[in-house]
């Protein structure tokens, strides 16, 4: 096991400052914390290496003190009524995935709001030279006087698959926070852990994006659309569970098509641009699946003139997991309440464009309660929200002591 | 004060936008440059915050459209111009 | 022309214009006899291609994707007219490909090697040296894609000698035995193609080997002899200089089990050469259009023989490139090309990517 941050050599996980510390020092969204976010936001800002690098300015501005006041007000101001106080849970161990190589820090920043501890797994398999001038920055924060006492919250560790490392540190966490799909989850669950470990689990969840094709809509309007939805699509490949895996147009058959073209030429030729990546894989990959749907008889046809872009028209309710690089179901839908019979526990995003906010709210009345947990603009799919899959992450990982005087 | 503020104004900008002082002029209109793009937004967001010992909201993040536009949304957090 | 009178011609004898008239219009039979007999192949033709019952032109033949074969059983065949089920089995963790045979088609892949062998090694069966040990065909669970190759080709040779012992040491007494009996005589010789470099270019021997007249098939690629630097010439003129193997009597050849008819057999430019009853076209990556001689892209095999299973004409994930077309320098005509490797899997990764995969 390596420890990343602080920058420390150890022989046993006894050994990692946040087992070794035993206080708790900050009060829920202590202002210190705030402070020390802020800081590590200008740097990050700042830095000359991140500037061509979205995710990480995104990180960098979502990390903002206003932002950070904006997220846990609500309950902030439900904690100062009364009558009871928060706590920090204790000490939370985060499991990230490899993919969005900035995930871990969003995990770690609403767990440290709350005054927690936190040991946080990143993938052995990270590799992005970014990644690693992140924890740098970190750790250049963390040897400061002023923010010192934050190495003893934020142990950034790696390890390659290690039962063992991740029984001992179940066993120790009082939340654990699970991002990593079904079968990481199965494999967490047969852990022993504390008796009231609390678990946030993250489960696999499939993403769609609805189209409404009615209303008029300018050049700039549809330019803007295309861009949205290539952010949204070729991000992480498709392989996000924000990742939209499927279109629904919304609308009379005919404006369906028309969009659907629309989107077909602008999109893929969007890709074809700046979407780099290996094409010989996103042909077969996408040759591989489109055969697959077409004798499985999940799509009946097929709209694709190169390869950076298929359109399946898709024939069930139940749509297949996309292939990721480009692959994206399609449907044409003459209402927006059509869409419930494909939503289910699994849906976690829906993205929209062209709704009214009445369309948009009664869309949110018809979605079954266990299915759906963010309905977001098109090109927002993958911004992260600080309620997520359907937790407020901040609020789960604080702990509330009920004071009354009489 | 109110020169001082523009002053400081404007060595934000110039900074986030890493554009000669002379460009920041109250018609300067969010992806009117290269140079003012999504990305550099951000930046300029922040640099703001710090600058004028501000928070900004997330609507008025989006309402910052101009350099004059961000005069009126800061005068709303009493940062007078 | 029948189909019958086609695949009997001498090998390498059709240019363009036969391939695009007589092998179009066999391949317009299959194609028929697919789309009538196999559902999954009707599905991707209309579904992908768009095509019906007539292909107008060698580039309009629908393909089907190589890994089809491992996660479906393809037949054009009633089930009860299987003969057997061919499996390339590789290594232990991929899955093997499936390639049905009724008995038709199992004998035209019998026909179609001797075939094709035949041409350059003349009728009779020859000494043969294997470089490799017995032991890769006795154990089930290695016999692989390299046991298959051995089998195949031991057919065309006799008094087989296999070069290597159970622990992959050469055996030099029965080499040296060999050398004695077979000294400068015609022989066959096969072996992988890093399998030969390795213990048979690079073997250090203490008696004199003569294999002037021998003739050298191997197969297998060329991805770890490259990574030591070693390219087809090299590799031919080390095996010149020291055993005197006549380098154009070396043939490198490329095949799969997934079709039927599809060898490859090096030319005397050192390209790989079209036998009649096969063809390939490189598509573009980008959007599967046919790319212009010289230009990279995926590998399409086409080749007439399967019947048995719509693997008439396959998507490969090899990346070549076409180097000419009825000009080969021994006279061979048909399309000759080489391989540049394997398309490269761009590794993806999801949300679920933590410690699973």
């Amino acid at each position: 096991m390596k420890v990343i941050v602080p920058e420390i050599q150890i022989n046993a996980i006894e050994e990692l400052p946040v087992f070794q510390h035993t206080s708790f020092d900050f009060e829920t969204a202590d202002e210190r914390i705030i402070g020390f976010l802020n800081e590590f936001s200008r740097k990050i800002i700042r830095e000359a290496s991140f500037k061509q690098a979205p995710a990480f300015i995104a990180l960098g501005f979502w990390l903002r003190k206003s932002n950070l006041r904006s997220m846990v007000s609500d309950r902030i101001q439900l904690i100062a009524q009364g009558p009871f106080t928060a706590q920090p849970l204790g000490t939370i161990f985060h499991l990230c995935p490899s993919n969005v190589d900035t995930m871990f820090f969003y995990s770690l920043t609403l767990a440290l709001l709350g005054g927690n501890k936190n040991i946080i797994r990143v993938s052995s398999r990270m590799d992005d030279p970014l990644v690693f001038r992140l924890f740098e920055l970190l750790n250049e924060l963390l040897s400061t006087e002023t923010h010192q006492i934050f190495r003893n919250y934020i142990n950034i560790v790696t390890y390659e698959r290690n039962d063992a490392q991740n029984k001992a540190f179940s066993e120790r966490a009082d939340a654990r926070v699970i991002w990593g799909g079904d079968a990481t989850i199965d494999q967490f669950k047969q852990y022993k852990t504390k008796k009231r470990v609390k678990d946030l689990y993250f489960a696999d969840r499939v993403s769609y994006s609805l189209i409404n094709t009615t209303a008029e809509q300018t050049d700039t309007a549809m330019a803007q659309l295309v861009k949205d939805l290539f952010n949204d699509v070729y991000t992480f490949d498709q392989m996000g569970c924000s990742s939209p895996h499927c279109l629904f147009f919304v609308g009379t058959e005919e404006n369906n098509t028309t969009y659907r073209n629309y989107i077909y030429k602008n999109l893929s030729a969007m890709a074809q641009e700046v979407y780099e990546r290996d094409l010989s894989s996103m042909a077969s990959f996408k040759f591989n699946k489109a055969t697959d749907d077409l004798i499985d008889d999940a799509v009946s046809s097929l709209v694709r003139d190169n390869n950076y872009l298929v359109l399946s028209k898709v024939e069930t309710h139940d749509i297949p997991h996309s292939c990721g690089m480009g692959y994206l179901y399609y449907t044409s839908l003459n209402t927006l309440d059509a869409i419930v019979p494909y939503l289910n526990e699994k849906t976690q995003t829906l993205g929209h464009w062209g709704f009214s906010e009445k369309e948009l709210t009664a869309l949110n009345a018809v979605c079954p309660p266990h299915s759906v947990d963010r309905i977001v603009p098109v090109g927002k799919a993958l911004e992260f929200d600080h309620i997520w899959d359907g937790y407020d992450i901040f609020g789960e990982l604080i702990k509330y002591r009920s004071v009354r005087s009489k | 004060m109110s020169s001082e503020n523009n002053q400081k104004l404007i060595t934000a900008f110039s900074t986030a936008l890493e554009i000669d002082a002379s460009q920041v002029i109250d018609d300067l209109k969010y992806q009117s440059i290269p140079e003012w793009d999504s990305m550099s937004h951000m930046f300029l967001i922040s640099e703001l915050e710090e600058v004028f010992e501000v928070e900004i909201e997330t609507d008025d993040v989006i309402d910052l459209s101009s350099v004059g536009k961000a005069k009126e949304i800061l005068t709303k957090y009493d940062v007078s111009f | 022309m029948t189909f019958e009178n086609y695949i009997e011609a001498e090998q390498f004898s059709f240019d363009k214009t036969e391939k695009d008239t007589l092998f179009l219009s066999l391949l317009n039979d299959l194609h028929k006899h697919h789309l009538g007999n196999s559902e999954e192949y009707q599905k991707i033709s209309a579904g992908f291609f768009q095509e019906d019952e007539r292909i107008a032109s060698m580039a309009d033949t629908p393909f089907v994707p190589v890994s089809i074969f491992k996660n479906r059983l393809m037949k054009s065949i009633p089930e009860e007219d299987i003969y057997k089920v061919l499996t390339s089995s590789g290594t232990t963790s991929s899955v093997p490909s499936r390639i049905v045979l009724d008995k038709a088609t199992a004998a035209l892949q019998t026909f179609a090697l001797s075939k094709i062998m035949n041409h350059v090694l003349g009728k009779n069966r020859l000494p043969m040296l294997i470089v490799d040990s017995k032991s890769i065909l006795k154990n089930r669970k290695t016999f692989s894609a390299r046991g298959a190759g051995i089998l195949g080709l031991s057919v065309f040779g006799k008094q087989h000698l296999y070069l290597l012992d159970d622990e992959f040491k050469l055996i030099k007494s029965a080499l040296q035995e060999f050398a004695k009996k077979h000294n400068g005589q015609p022989i066959l010789i096969f072996g992988f193609t890093f399998m030969v470099w390795q213990y048979l270019a690079e073997a250090e021997l203490d008696f004199e080997l003569d294999l002037s007249n021998a003739i050298l098939i191997h197969s297998g690629g060329w991805k770890k002899l490259e990574a030591m630097a070693v390219d087809n010439d090299t590799f031919k003129t080390k095996l010149k200089n020291k055993f005197g193997i006549a380098k154009e009597n070396i043939y490198n050849f490329y095949g799969m089990v997934e079709q039927v008819g599809s060898v490859f057999l090096e030319n005397s430019d050192g390209y790989l050469h079209c036998p009649n009853f096969s063809e390939v076209i490189i598509r573009n990556p980008k959007d599967f259009s046919v790319q212009p001689h010289g230009e990279e892209g995926l590998i399409q095999v086409i080749s007439l023989l399967p019947k048995s299973y719509p693997g008439h004409s396959i998507l490969t994930e090899d990346i070549g490139v076409v180097m000419g077309e009825d000009d080969a320098s021994n006279g061979w005509k048909g399309k000759y090309f080489k391989i540049l490797g394997r398309a490269k899997k761009a590794e993806i990764r999801g949300c679920s990517d933590t410690f699973n995969n």
